[in-house]
């Protein structure tokens, strides 16, 4: 049993949207955005709510509570975000929704891209996004983030932004994130989605930059199932993995969680909501494979997510929220290993969803017998 | 959790038996009551609760 799964990063208003118009062949995230930019032109209402709910759906049966979602606001008529402020709504007697403002074209190389944002919050945006690294330039990137954490301060709320999602070691808008949390005094309400340059990063300069990260208190976000698809489309050979520095971030002991991002959507075309997905991927990209690592991998997808989303208390003890899951599963290793089924999810205090595990059966001999994929005596 | 015979059951909406915790060596019962959890035990004796379930496989 560990604390309810928390899904920090997913974008609500794309899931279940791959092909349509078209797929992706590139693979990149930059085709990805162009194929969103078309299929954006055909959102309602509720056409986002619909998927939605399927999605938050899926979530909730692989234990999902709480989800932070990003959705696209460089829209003129704001569509998909009023679609996902109702279903935060609908869905908030068991599962909790923040809803990041998130301008997908860039707040100043998209048409009113201040406007909006303002207006997202204004509806009820409970997030301040960016996506710096996107911007036409250095200076737009830089502007970028400074009005988003400052639109932030402004009303009190969280922020978190997709950050030098790229493979360019020049991309090094999170040393500007991190200035800008300490200069407004937003420490622990920042958190930094993708920064997949990192990887890129010379060693002196990350030793740098890793000090300001926890002067900062930024939380971070790293989304495996789509970089490990996104980075590195620009290499031959030896071609990067393309994920942040994520055993040097948590040496340093800095906040790092896993999110999903997408499901079924221009940017990755598989997945079924389960953050257990990802932290499985986490373990092969991240070399994550150390047994205290994998264990470590289950805090990413529940209590230090939790922490991304300002829920300190998101843990099994006396007085905390009674959001619990039940795994098929003896151990935290076991779970990881076999994308243990989520046998009962608990939302405050309810049972919210059931898995009726499957079984298999083998017939080497007479006799048919059942096979569990557990060690003689694991079970 | 109170000590004493009558005066130690506990009154929840929903027990879960035997849980095994993150790093716990041994299963645990937990107590909830509304949307919260109130006791945390290797064994709790409980009121009949509204609701109980055994994480048999956990």
């Amino acid at each position: 049993m560990t604390p309810s799964l928390v899904e920090p990063h997913v974008h609500l208003d794309a899931v279940l949207t791959v092909g349509q118009p078209r797929y992706n062949v590139t693979g990149s995230l930059f085709e990805g955005i162009e194929i969103w930019a078309e299929r954006v032109q055909s959102l309602t209402r509720e056409d986002v709510k619909d998927r939605a709910h399927r999605a938050i759906r899926w979530m909730l049966a692989h234990g999902v509570t709480h989800v932070r979602t990003h959705v696209d606001v460089c829209d003129p008529n704001l569509t998909a975000l009023k679609a996902l402020l109702e279903v935060k709504q609908e869905v908030a007697p068991t599962v909790t929704l923040q809803i990041v403002a998130f301008p997908q074209q860039g707040i100043y190389s998209f048409p009113n891209g201040e406007a909006l944002m303002r207006e997202a919050v204004r509806l009820g945006a409970d997030v301040v996004g960016g996506i710096p690294h996107y911007e036409w330039t250095r200076e737009y990137g830089e502007r970028d983030v400074k009005f988003a954490l400052a639109l932030a301060a402004e009303h009190g709320l969280f922020a978190d932004l997709h950050c030098d999602e790229t493979d360019d070691d020049q991309s090094r808008f999170l040393e500007v994130l991190c200035a800008e949390t300490i200069r407004l005094g937003l420490q622990g309400r920042v958190t930094a989605s993708h920064t997949t340059a990192m990887h890129s990063y010379n060693n002196a300069y990350a030793y740098r930059l890793i000090r300001w990260i926890r002067q900062a208190g930024v939380h971070f976000v790293t989304n495996p199932l789509d970089n490990a698809v996104l980075q590195g489309r620009f290499d031959t050979y030896p071609i990067r993995r393309g994920h942040t520095r994520i055993k040097e971030l948590l040496a340093n002991g800095i906040n790092v969680a896993i999110g999903h991002d997408s499901i079924m959507d221009p940017w990755y075309p598989l997945g079924v909501g389960d953050p257990m997905q990802a932290a499985f991927v986490l373990v092969h990209y991240g070399q994550m494979s150390g047994i205290d690592e994998i264990r470590e991998l289950l805090a990413m997808v529940t209590t230090r997510a939790a922490r991304c989303l300002g829920m300190d208390d998101h843990r099994i003890g006396p007085q905390n929220p009674a959001n619990l899951v039940v795994f098929e599963a003896t151990s935290e290793f076991d779970a990881v290993r076999t994308l243990a089924p989520r046998r009962w999810v608990i939302a405050r205090g309810r049972v919210v969803a059931r898995t009726e595990p499957s079984r298999s059966f083998v017939r080497l001999g007479p006799e048919e017998e059942e096979v569990h994929f557990l060690r003689h005596g694991d079970r | 959790m109170a000590e004493g015979a009558d005066e130690s059951l506990f009154s929840v909406d929903l027990i879960v038996r035997r849980a095994r915790l993150e790093g716990g060596a041994e299963p645990v019962d937990i107590g909830i009551v509304g949307d919260r959890i109130v006791e945390v035990a290797p064994r709790l004796e409980v009121r009949a609760p509204k609701s109980s379930m055994s994480t048999a496989a956990s």
